[in-house]
């Protein structure tokens, strides 16, 4: 048969896996699986990285974003994890922040160059300018001052990139309005007394922000039932758990110019 | 490290160590017994030239290795010693005794909870160098070294040195023992000082620079300790302009005074209060109203007691002095702290202790931000802790963590952007 002649040209494993997973030679989809897993193999020891997939969405996005040579920084790094991946996949220089000692121990273990540090007062000290890129994944909500942090964020960086789980979500209405109890959703999975979230916020309220401090807003996705989505518009408001918006400061320079 | 009955005899000067929490010299995390090397590192026609003007003719350096030395170089640690430190860093001093150095048969090296087989400086993987520093009293050439000119110990006519000269004197040292480019520079203190003036004087011969409870200068507070040290033991009346070698009185209570101030300044309020409280010492020991009362009394004068059987005052007084006049800023920006942090290439390990009272975290927090203005990665530690100033002598476990991971994590922002460079990612 010639499905089984294709699947000898493959690396030894690689037809058994294929077979396993109900990939056939005729389908359409079958070459670029082939390369692609050629690809990964070929790799080598740089290949580690690749075959972690990012825990969180965010991640993926922001990889995109990232280019070569950028100085990216990380607000709130957590264990260095998106970092070590824009380092090895989109060779960047990095700096994270954050406040929990293990952490920081574990982004010291990975070479992530991290501040043991709290973000808003690092944030505070920081030069203008001396980052390409900031990051703040899901810890607007738990900041003393998320607006401060905000702009400090877009002072130091040439666009920031946050993201937020959205209070306005349709669970979140739902255990609040009609349960009456504090929410606690897979965005939100804490409960009212263990929270770290002190200012949290909906799309619509950040996007108010947006226009009021006169930030311009690049690109935006939302988290809609665990698939990504552009965001438009209002429906996203009471649809999306999270979301995540790459903005830019409107008196910043453009893009690429101080560098 | 000695074996069979050379061992056994050596182990029976430890007689009392076990009743400590210290690593016996035959544990498999220690060093073992160690014998510190020394070396002339001048020639009668190459003497050794000092920041502050003058030259050493006679330049005898006392150091310290553990582990081996890999085939490439690749491997050493330079570790740096703070103020009262010496190239005796982990193991126990096979000669002690020989050497009249009786206190080192009570206790290891000054950081034996750091470096050995298995701790976070891993001597089976690293080979770690410590040297006693130009000025100190611990077999490197000091005050109390006979000048060659006069035969005569040289006293307060020694040079004035800085920590820049140490770090040149530990340059030389690695040249003589052939390695190139360190691994790591590491030290706390007056040492995270020298640490820093490495990652700063030779850029490209240090991989990574360890800054512990340090920063680029003194702030103002510990030059005023510092003062009021010397002064103590410049107005002892057997001071005597320093030459008091050979003298039956020596400024004892002048240097136990220094070192009694400068323990409080090593601790933290909170320390203090915990171990001492407002606990009293047994009434036995009173004679008078004014005699010793407190318990905490009793240990400042036990350590200023100890500190003087171990320690030259006229060292005390240049090592202080070093410590006072380093100021990286100065020697490298012309005091323009970022202008001079433009010389990093090293990776930056910087550790602050919230309770530091000589190099507070606001300081390192400045380093910090001078740092990463010009765009060089660093980490940064800011460690919770009641242990003070000597926190990264006493924090084994929280700074060895740290440590470890810091030495062993791999390089990636300096090493994937030289592959991107050379265009192999």
């Amino acid at each position: 048969m010639m499905m089984d002649e294709d699947f000898n040209k493959l690396p030894s494993g690689l037809g058994e896996f294929f077979r396993s997973l109900g990939v056939r030679s005729i389908d359409s989809t079958f070459d670029q699986l082939r390369d692609l897993a050629n690809r990964q193999l070929s790799l080598g020891s740089s290949g580690h990285y690749e075959s972690h997939a990012p825990k969180r969405w965010e991640d993926s996005l922001i990889e995109g974003l990232v280019k070569t040579g950028d100085r990216v920084l990380d607000l709130g790094c957590g264990d260095g994890e998106l970092l070590v991946r824009l380092v090895y996949r989109c060779g960047a220089e990095v700096q994270g922040i954050e406040t929990n000692e293990d952490l920081v121990i574990r982004c010291i273990e990975r070479g992530v160059p991290v501040c043991h540090d709290d973000l808003e007062q690092m944030l505070s000290i920081l030069p203008d300018r001396s980052f390409d890129i900031a990051v703040m994944e899901n810890t607007l909500q738990t900041l003393v001052h998320p607006l401060d942090a905000l702009r400090g964020m877009l002072r130091v960086a040439r666009i920031g990139v946050v993201s937020f789980p959205n209070f306005a979500h349709w669970s979140v209405r739902l255990t609040f309005g009609l349960g009456g109890r504090m929410p606690v959703t897979s965005s939100l999975p804490y409960t009212w007394y263990d929270t770290p979230n002190i200012h949290l916020c909906s799309i619509n309220d950040f996007t108010d922000w947006v226009v009021a401090d006169d930030v311009e807003v690049l690109e935006s996705w939302v988290l809609v039932e665990g698939k990504v989505e552009k965001f438009n518009g209002d429906d996203h408001n009471k649809t999306a758990e999270q979301a995540m918006f790459v903005i830019k400061g409107k008196d910043s320079m453009p893009a690429g110019e101080d560098r | 490290m000695v074996f069979g009955d050379e061992f056994n005899k050596l182990s029976d000067d430890f007689v009392d160590r076990r009743q400590w929490r210290y690593d016996p010299p035959e544990s498999l995390t220690s060093v073992g017994v160690t014998y510190a090397r020394r070396v002339e590192l001048t020639s009668p026609s190459n003497p050794f030239p000092l920041e502050r003007g003058g030259v050493l003719e006679s330049l005898v350096v006392e150091y310290e290795t553990y582990g081996e030395l890999s085939s490439d170089g690749s491997n050493a640690i330079l570790v740096t010693h703070a103020l009262s430190g010496d190239a005796h860093a982990a193991g126990w001093d096979g000669e002690a005794r020989r050497r009249d150095r009786q206190w080192r048969l009570r206790r290891p090296g000054w950081w034996d909870g750091m470096i050995g087989p298995g701790k976070p400086l891993d001597t089976n993987r690293f080979f770690i160098i410590c040297a006693n520093v130009i000025g100190s009293c611990y077999g490197t050439t000091g005050p109390a070294s006979i000048n060659p000119a006069t035969g005569r110990p040289y006293g307060l006519r020694f040079p004035e040195v800085t920590v820049g000269d140490w770090v040149c004197m530990e340059a030389t040292l690695l040249d003589r023992l052939g390695i190139d480019q360190l691994y790591a520079v590491c030290g706390g203190s007056l040492g995270g000082q020298q640490a820093l003036e490495w990652a700063l004087r030779f850029p490209d011969r240090v991989g990574k620079c360890l800054v512990l409870a340090s920063g680029p200068k003194l702030p103002t507070q510990g030059v005023g300790f510092n003062a009021v040290g010397r002064h103590a033991i410049l107005h002892d009346p057997y001071f005597r302009g320093g030459d008091y070698y050979g003298q039956a009185e020596q400024p004892r209570n002048g240097l136990a005074v220094a070192r009694m101030l400068a323990h409080i300044t090593y601790q933290s309020g909170k320390q203090m209060d915990s171990r001492f409280g407002r606990k009293l010492q047994e009434e036995s020991m009173k004679k008078g109203w004014y005699e010793v009362e407190y318990a905490v009394e009793s240990y400042l004068n036990y350590k200023g007691r100890a500190f003087v059987e171990r320690f030259d005052a006229n060292s005390y007084l240049y090592m202080t002095k070093a410590m006072d006049h380093y100021d990286a800023a100065a020697a490298w920006g012309g005091g323009d702290l970022l202008q001079a942090c433009k010389r990093v290439k090293a990776e930056m390990l910087v550790a602050a202790f919230s309770t530091d009272w000589l190099y507070p975290p606001e300081e390192s927090s400045l380093f910090v931000k001078a740092l990463l203005a010009n765009r060089i990665p660093v980490t940064y530690v800011k460690i919770d802790t009641i242990y003070g100033h000597d926190a990264f002598l006493l924090e084994v476990e929280r700074v060895g963590r740290m440590l470890r991971a810091f030495l062993l994590s791999p390089m990636p922002s300096r090493r994937t952007q030289a592959q991107y460079n050379e265009g192999s990612l």
